[in-house]
């Protein structure tokens, strides 16, 4: 067999084999449940007829021996391959046929979506099909890789990736005088890197792609020759010998796949000839590598991208003048035209018209963003671990292929020149520098602005310009920091790890792939993604269930005190009891589904520290623990931003700066413990930092210049620092060297407190700071106590209760104004309920109506009265006593809000509706506390 | 023949006038504040309920008498009453809670009867307020029915009445 009916061959199977995965990638994108249209399968099953029997010739030439053939090819290995195609195709011929079957009984249903197919599938392929199909064709071929040899898929994925960039040529639109300029250039073109390289960027082509390509050549010098070799027998010309390098990125113009016969002709040799380029370059280096299925996707990662380059091709006049590195005016030589024009954020399609799809985009794409910060972060830490950047690497490919697919073309854009940075360090090419690693989180701050702008729901007209211009100078090994605004100390040649000449990448790559995609794998069969709208309607139908399983509770009691004659009543008793067993259960289920770790707040944090520190010029260390402790998902996302203001203090204020840290014999890298533990019904956080600390004389007399306390008040130094969180406390006048320390605190406290939690600092001058936050884990439902004060019923959650006592008027002593008792050698301040709340005055109110009118009956009972009960309530070392009347009993309760006229009632944390049907009102006890402890200490003084 | 379809035409035409009139009749419950009869447009009304168990809120807004449970949900319940300016009377057997709902706002609001619905076309209503009677900053216009006139009462004035008593007291407890 010679070599021209070989490269024949070569063509047709490389045209064919992609047309079909397009049309395999169709059908599947169109699910299960959606008709397949009678053309698309008539296609798809020509396409494998042809395939087929394509193979099977290819099968006889491989068995001629070919010297060429050999040197890129394995004989073995290509006939195992040939064969296991031969088997792969056949099921797929009967499969379509099936299918064919399926949907010619079925003619009707299939043609109202055939409009819409038709679209999908016409020759203007839209981006996001492309893009899909590259996608799919891997997934599809790495499928495949399973059985066949890692070789042999190398081999296959070689012969498809390049076909399928031809393929979608015709979609470019590129203009047919794109010719003319690269035969000028061809006698130019030496069989050197370096020309290589510039002629990419003289082409459409980018930078990276060109590095990518040329990385994967192992010896460019021995795969030039082929490409330059002229192929007088077919009318082949210079241009088609460049085609070969500029495959990659310049899809030649060939004809769209439908399109059979002259037009076969003419894009063979193109076809063949890149087809040879990929096997010569590719081969060599998949050795190297120990892992074809990297580098397969590495290539079809960059035949991707190149789609958004193809669709939005750069203005004719950089085409027309190749040599010229930057006509748009770059102001750097390595940057090709494309890398400096600004494209159109977005190009509508169906899919952003789509909110379920768009919804489920955003979802996913938060979470690959959470991915890639966390991963990159480590990566820095870690540049060696192929796991990481293998993660890092496959989020940044599917938040690209996503992208492209919704058309999001700057993201996409930006994505894909991530993707390439990330690639040259999996592949060892490019070592992560931090300096390398600020390029790529500005490229994650550009993405997550994109991000958002699709969370708006409209392009924001983003500039993706000068991030790709960074990002590829960066995969050059070309960034220098001091060029972009970001001051930065590092050096910016630092990056030069970018080296063209391939390095052997390490053998691990290969070992922890399959481990990693078996981890996510396992990950995603245990959990399953809820609408957080159904769950809440679940937690509240719970919640009703709860008051509705008190109110049977109520019943029964009734029943079997008051109609013990009626013989159901044991029966109901009995179910009533089970019920509230099961009742039990479901409410422990459903809470613990709301969990979450609060590890998942912690997450941004490194990285806004490590931002934060820069920017500072601090060292700082983020140490993390606890982070699996879960609470309350509503709780986890409301803690977040309070989180990130106190760290933001730590660093600021807490942190010295190096040199002072020296000087106070402290070790040059300040730390910040970022913990979090339960403590029964509580989580604790803690923010810890081995910084100046505050000093608690400054913030004293700043507050006795206030006038918030007076000269003689003893206080202790919690409640020294516990004025920071006063409402402008520092915010109007700053402390020169605690300044800013208390801006926002107020802040911070209110949210806290909202969320019913407990805020706490305590400091020690020179040592540190140390925040603590306490919460509950829930806030849904509550276990309350029920007392009565002044015939009024209150309840007390019972995570805020330490021990309920009772105690004689005898009891009570009195220290200043204050009321306390001793309990087990300790005092306890008590607080009058009915004082604090006003419960004697209803001014205004028909309860005080009434109440004036009933006094004087009343009065009489009340008087003798000398037993009280007190419920220990607040934090274990700082207890205080509430003076009630009565202890109820215990119940389970949902506390509700009482609407917008009632959010802003002192003390109050709430309503909540019993089961005889009462409202009842839950205390605030931490509200309750601090106005108890402020007045206390206005009467200490 | 011609004359039934001239008559037809007119009758057509009476019809799609009465139709027309009829897109503008607006409907108002009544309801009496110490004897006197008010109007509430009948589209802010949710429901009219008896006054069963009531929550006294301490330290609630002014005219706040407390909270209802309404089917689940807790609402608070103003006193329509004294926010006219009367004296505080324990409710009868004829007061009810009208629980009505403005800008996603639910409120019940306690008054002393209902009266019934009443029908009123766009000339027999007032945009203009009497005087400064008791109450009269709580009305949006008036209504005129013959000989009797009534104030209609704006639930967004009644809201934010409640409210603005809400931060001047939010103030002084600052202060």
């Amino acid at each position: 067999m010679d070599a021209l009916s070989k490269q024949a061959i070569k063509s047709l199977l490389g045209k064919n084999l992609p047309g079909l995965t397009e049309l395999l990638t169709a059908l599947e994108s169109k699910g299960d449940h959606e008709k397949v249209t009678l053309e698309e399968l008539n296609q798809l099953l020509d396409d494998t007829s042809e395939l087929l029997s394509l193979l099977q010739t290819w099968a006889q030439g491989q068995n001629t021996e070919d010297a060429d053939f050999e040197a890129d090819l394995e004989d073995e290995d290509g006939d195992d391959l040939l064969e296991q195609m031969e088997a792969d195709t056949g099921p797929i011929g009967e499969s379509v046929l099936e299918m064919k079957q399926k949907a010619k009984k079925d003619p009707d249903a299939s043609a109202p979506s055939q409009d819409s197919n038709e679209e999908d599938l016409g020759v203007e392929l839209g981006e996001e099909e492309s893009e899909a199909s590259d996608e799919e064709a891997m997934a599809m071929l790495n499928q495949e890789d399973d059985e066949v040899s890692d070789d042999d898929a190398m081999a296959m994925l070689n012969q498809a990736d390049p076909m399928d960039a031809a393929n979608e040529a015709p979609e470019t639109d590129i203009p047919s005088d794109m010719v003319p300029p690269i035969e000028e250039q061809t006698p130019t073109a030496q069989s050197s890197e370096e020309e290589i390289q510039k002629m990419a960027d003289d082409e459409e082509m980018s930078d990276d792609e060109a590095l990518a390509l040329l990385s994967q050549m192992d010896d460019p010098v021995e795969e030039a020759p082929p490409a330059k070799k002229p192929e007088p027998a077919e009318d082949m010309s210079d241009d088609e010998a460049l085609a070969l390098l500029s495959q990659m990125d310049e899809p030649a113009p060939t004809p769209s796949p439908p399109a059979k016969g002259d037009a076969n002709e003419e894009m063979s040799d193109e076809a063949a000839q890149a087809l040879l380029a990929q096997m010569d370059g590719s081969e060599p280096a998949a050795e190297d590598e120990g892992d074809a299925c990297d580098d397969a996707e590495a290539l079809l990662a960059q035949l991707g991208g190149e789609d958004d380059e193809e669709e939005s091709p750069p203005p004719p006049k950089a085409q027309a003048k190749p040599e010229a590195p930057a006509p748009s005016g770059s102001a750097h030589p390595d940057l090709s035209p494309e890398d400096t024009i600004e494209i159109e954020e977005w190009e509508p399609n169906d899919f952003q018209t789509d909110p379920d799809m768009v919804n489920d985009f955003n979802t996913n794409s938060e979470e690959i963003m959470e991915t890639l910060d966390e991963q990159v972060l480590k990566l820095e830490q870690d540049p060696t671990s192929t796991e990481i950047i293998e993660e890092i690497f496959r989020a940044a490919h599917t938040l690209k292929g996503a992208a492209g697919m919704f058309g999001f073309k700057g993201l996409e854009r930006v994505m894909h020149r991530m993707e390439n940075l990330f690639d040259l360090v999996r592949k060892g090419k490019l070592t992560p520098t931090s300096v390398i690693v600020d390029v790529m989180f500005e490229g994650l701050d550009v993405v997550r602005e994109l991000l958002e702008a699709v969370k708006d729901g409209k392009p924001k007209g983003l500039k993706t310009a000068p991030i790709v211009m960074k990002l590829t100078l960066a995969a050059k090994g070309k960034y220098d920091p001091a060029e972009s605004a970001k001051a930065e100390s590092g050096g910016g040649d630092e990056g030069g790890g970018a080296e063209i000449n391939a390095k052997p990448a390490g053998g691990g790559g290969g070992d922890d792939r399959p481990e990693g995609a078996s981890k996510e794998k396992k990950k995603e069969a245990s959990t399953i993604r809820v609408d957080l709208q159904r769950l809440d309607a679940l937690v509240n139908l719970i919640g009703e269930l709860v008051i509705d399983r008190t109110r049977f509770v109520t019943i029964e009691e009734e029943l079997r005190t008051n109609y013990p004659e009626v013989k159901l009543s044991g029966n109901i008793s009995e179910t009533v009891q089970l019920f509230g067993r099961h009742m039990n259960e479901i409410q422990d289920i459903i809470m613990k589904v709301r969990m979450v770790p609060i590890g998942n707040a912690f997450n941004k944090y490194p990285r806004i520290i490590r931002d934060l520190a820069k920017q500072l010029g601090k060292q700082i260390d983020l140490v993390i623990s606890g982070e699996s402790a879960e609470l309350d998902k509503t709780l986890v996302e409301q803690i977040g931003d309070p989180l990130i203001h106190l760290i933001r203090n730590s660093c600021d204020h807490g942190i010295e700066l190096p040199e002072d840290r020296k000087n106070a014999n402290k070790p040059a890298t300040g730390t910040i413990w970022l913990s979090a533990h339960q403590e029964g019904n509580h989580i604790v956080i803690s923010i810890e930092d081995d910084g100046k600390g505050i000093p608690h004389e400054i913030i004293r007399r700043k507050a006795i210049e206030k006038g918030m306390i007076a000269e003689e008040d003893k206080l202790s130094k919690r409640e020294i620092f516990n004025l920071i969180f006063e409402p402008g406390f520092s915010t109007a006048e700053k402390v020169s060297n605690i300044s800013g320390r208390g801006v926002g605190m107020d802040v911070v406290k209110k949210q806290i407190m909202k969320l019913k939690g407990l805020l706490e600092v305590d400091s020690e001058e020179g040592q540190g700071t140390t925040i603590t936050i306490r919460l509950p884990l829930t806030l849904a439902i509550v276990q309350s106590l029920l007392v009565k004060v002044k015939d009024e019923i209150f309840a007390i959650p019972l995570s805020s209760v330490i021990e309920s006592i009772r105690i004689s008027n005898e009891d009570i002593q009195k220290i200043g104004e204050t009321e306390v008792i001793k309990l087990r050698d300790k005092v306890l301040p008590l607080m009058h309920l009915e004082d604090e709340l006003h419960l004697n005055k209803k001014t205004g109110t028909i309860a005080d109506h009434i109440m004036q009118t009933q006094l004087l009956q009343k009065k009489a009972k009340r008087k003798k009265v000398d037993r009280y009960f007190v419920v220990v309530v607040g934090q274990p070392d700082r207890p205080f006593g509430i003076l009630v009347d009565q202890l109820l009993n215990q119940q389970e309760m949902v506390i509700k809000s009482m609407g917008r006229l009632m959010r802003d009632i002192p003390y109050m944390a709430g309503g909540a509706v019993l089961g005889n049907g009462e409202v009842v009102l839950v205390l605030d006890i931490p509200e309750l506390e601090e106005a108890f402890t402020m007045k206390s200490r206005g009467i200490a003084a | 023949m011609s004359t039934t379809g001239i008559f037809a035409i007119r009758g057509d035409l009476d019809g799609a006038k009465e139709l027309a009139d009829f897109s503008e009749l607006r409907q108002f419950i009544g309801l009496l504040i110490d004897g006197e009869e008010f109007l509430l447009p009948i589209e802010v009304m949710n429901e009219i309920i008896m006054i069963h168990q009531m929550t006294f809120v301490p330290e609630a807004p002014l005219h706040i008498e407390g909270v209802i449970n309404l089917r689940g949900r807790i609402l608070p319940a103003i006193n329509l009453r004294t926010m006219m300016g009367h004296s505080i009377i324990p409710p009868t057997t004829q007061s009810r809670i009208i629980i009505a709902n403005h800008d996603e706002q639910v409120i019940g609001l306690l008054v002393d009867g209902i009266t019934y619905v009443v029908t009123l076309n766009p000339d027999q209503i007032e945009d203009k307020t009497l005087g400064k009677g008791k109450g009269s900053e709580l009305l949006i216009g008036i209504s005129k029915r013959g000989e009797q006139v009534n104030g209609i009462l704006d639930i967004a004035k009644v809201i934010s009445e409640i409210e603005s008593g809400l931060t001047s007291e939010d103030d002084s407890d600052a202060a």
